[in-house]
């Protein structure tokens, strides 16, 4: 398998068609050298798998964070054309827009001398962790208006701002929702928990903006050296979930239906233009709703903290940008000089589009889209923008995360939470978690160094450098 | 037969055995309760559900499926189940106590029972499977 891999560019490799049967598009990823060493088999193969799908346009991809995951592997993106394409939930992943918010603060560093107060008190009033339920009680109608109008419904019920919504991917709420199509299990689930952060790899952050690489962009998306910024990852709870669930069954009937051979179950898809394919593509964007609802509550919370410990108002808090990473999408793309309706799967990966390109937010036109990269809680996070490059390579894509090394039950072995909180705490972050076990599975080991993948993305030019935030208080779900 | 954990980068990856079908079935439910409590959990109240399905790896992935949703909407922290096999699919008792915080806190969220390498095949001393839990 990894012999068949070939060296295209300083940072692009490609696994010709032939590496798994069937393939009908050759694979190609983005990697250093440095970081080969990293790449697993099992994440080749599913990246190969990826590319036997009805419909694969141009190359399945595979960003700098690749790493084994289930279906498609993690930093996986596939575009598919509308009328042969498919759509397939193991390109999405269970937790449906899964993604990240950064909120800027007129804070410097030196006006934050009491981290550990306000990160108590952050942890206090954000829900996190497994068991626990929002502050809210979403009615069957709140659930109804969240499921369709995602972060706009959060807005109108006082819980953010207009400018929010500006400065959101889809400005906070995916078309094409439809409820009927979500199940009332899922309903039930999703009712006490808008509002929660949930557990594993989702936390909430205290930053500081450490390094401006892009002035023009810095200044664009309202970010200077020095700043406190908030940094939030959740997505759409156990809605989300149940929705994957639920049409992950229909769909893998579907694939027998419709003669779809799949190398792993979880590819389970049906053709785009297909009953069973609108339904889960309407119920995933109630799901994708939700996780934008979700994040805009949690950065109320957050918000409020941050007003009564400094006397600031929402406004003073604006929210740099908000990207979802598991998600598929219909957008259009120049393939071959025509321009063409795709629909694009992101899991474990950012859209990143570049300049003059639509859905930018305010005065961003000439700049490209605010990219959001997440570091492990020991490392940098990174503000990114789009780029042409990504453009014409990877369907305005790049990478959503440092992406895991080592697994949970390594990550545990090689030291305790305890340790963990130690050392970062002799360098000045401070960690807060339910328990010592959910800090050791996200050691900062377990990730690849986020400062490496975010320089392939950057040299390969499928975005680039903006900003580098590093943490100083974490809270981990 | 115990579950034992395989390596796996993203998520979970079990491997379950069972000397019969029941029993794998109710080790692949400790497998999940062990990554979701693994505090100490008392039987104290239990949940019933029945489901419809053949017999194969979309029962189990039902069962599991199922048992997640059990746990988040009736907010219990589970420790054991128990399977009966029907005509028509199956009828599962699971065993545990109302979720606290204070005591049943730190375990890790399952958000769902992946397909991905799911198959049951039978061995000399039972049935075995891989089961992934997305985590």
């Amino acid at each position: 398998m990894m012999e068949k891999i070939i060296q295209r560019g300083e940072y692009e490799w490609e696994l010709p068609i032939g590496t798994v049967p069937n393939m009908r598009v050759p694979g190609r990823f983005y990697l250093s050298q440095e970081l080969m060493g990293t790449l697993e088999e099992g994440a080749v193969t599913q990246l190969a798998n990826i590319a036997t799908l009805p419909g694969i346009c141009k190359n399945s991809l595979a960003m700098p964070d690749i790493h084994w995951g289930y279906g498609f592997p993690i930093g996986g993106v596939g575009a598919f054309t509308m009328d042969e394409g498919v759509i397939s939930p193991g390109g999405v992943g269970f937790d449906i827009n899964c993604g990240v918010r950064l909120v800027a603060t007129p804070l410097h560093r030196s006006d934050l001398k009491e981290v550990k107060t306000v990160l108590q008190q952050l942890y206090d009033i954000v829900p996190t962790g497994v068991g626990t339920k929002s502050c809210i009680t979403a009615s069957d109608r709140d659930l109804n208006r969240i499921m369709t109008e995602g972060a706009r419904w959060t807005v109108d019920e006082g819980y953010g701002t207009e400018r929010d919504l500006l400065w959101c991917e889809e400005q906070g709420c995916m078309e094409g929702a439809d409820i009927s199509h979500v199940s009332q299990k899922a309903r039930k689930r999703g009712r006490p928990q808008c509002g929660t952060l949930g557990s594993g790899n989702h936390f909430l952050e205290i930053q500081c903006v450490e390094e401006i690489f892009d002035p023009e962009a810095a200044q664009a998306f309202g970010i200077e050296e020095g700043q406190i910024c908030i940094m939030i990852h959740c997505g759409s709870r156990g809605l989300g979930h149940q929705v994957c669930t639920d049409h992950l069954k229909i769909l893998e009937d579907a694939s027998k239906k419709y003669h779809i051979p799949l190398a792993d179950k979880q590819l389970a898809c049906a053709p785009l233009k297909s009953p069973e394919g609108e339904a889960y593509l309407s119920a995933m964007a109630c799901a994708a709703n939700y996780a934008w609802a979700n994040r805009q509550m949690i950065t109320h919370l957050t918000r409020e903290v941050f007003s009564r410990a400094f006397s600031l108002c929402a406004e003073e808090m604006p929210l740099v940008y908000d990207v979802t990473h598991n998600v598929a999408k219909i957008e259009e793309h120049m393939v071959d000089g025509k321009r063409t309706m795709l629909c694009v799967h992101r899991k474990g990966a950012t859209r990143a589009f570049g300049p003059g390109t639509h859905d930018l937010p305010p005065g961003c036109d000439t700049i490209g889209q605010p990219v959001i990269i997440p570091g492990s809680m020991g490392s940098s996070s990174y503000l990114l923008k789009g780029t042409q490059g990504a453009m014409e390579k990877t369907f305005g894509s790049t990478c959503h995360g440092a992406g895991r090394v080592l697994s949970r039950s390594q990550a545990k072995k090689m030291a305790t939470g305890e340790s963990i909180q130690e050392t970062l705490a002799r360098n000045g972050i401070t960690v807060l978690a339910p328990s010592g076990g959910s800090i050791a599975e996200e050691a900062p080991n377990a990730y690849k160094p986020s400062g490496e993948v975010v320089k392939v993305v950057h040299e390969a030019g499928i975005s680039a450098r903006v900003a580098r935030l590093n943490p100083i208080g974490v809270i981990k779900g | 037969m115990p579950f034992s954990e395989r390596e796996h980068t993203a998520d979970v990856l079990m491997h379950v055995c069972g000397a019969t079908k029941k029993e794998l079935y109710e080790e692949a439910a400790r497998a999940l309760f062990s990554v979701m409590f693994p505090s100490s959990v008392k039987e104290k109240a239990t949940i019933h559900f029945t489901l419809d399905e053949e017999d194969g790896e979309r029962l189990l992935q039902e069962f599991l499926s199922e048992i997640l949703f059990y746990a988040e909407v009736e907010c219990v922290a589970l420790s054991r189940a128990e399977v009966t096999f029907t005509a028509s699919g199956l009828s599962a008792e699971l065993f545990g106590e109302p979720f606290l915080r204070e005591k049943h806190a730190g375990g890790t969220e399952v958000k769902g029972i992946s397909l991905s390498g799911m198959e049951i095949t039978r061995t000399d001393e039972g049935w075995c499977t891989l089961v992934l839990f997305d985590v």
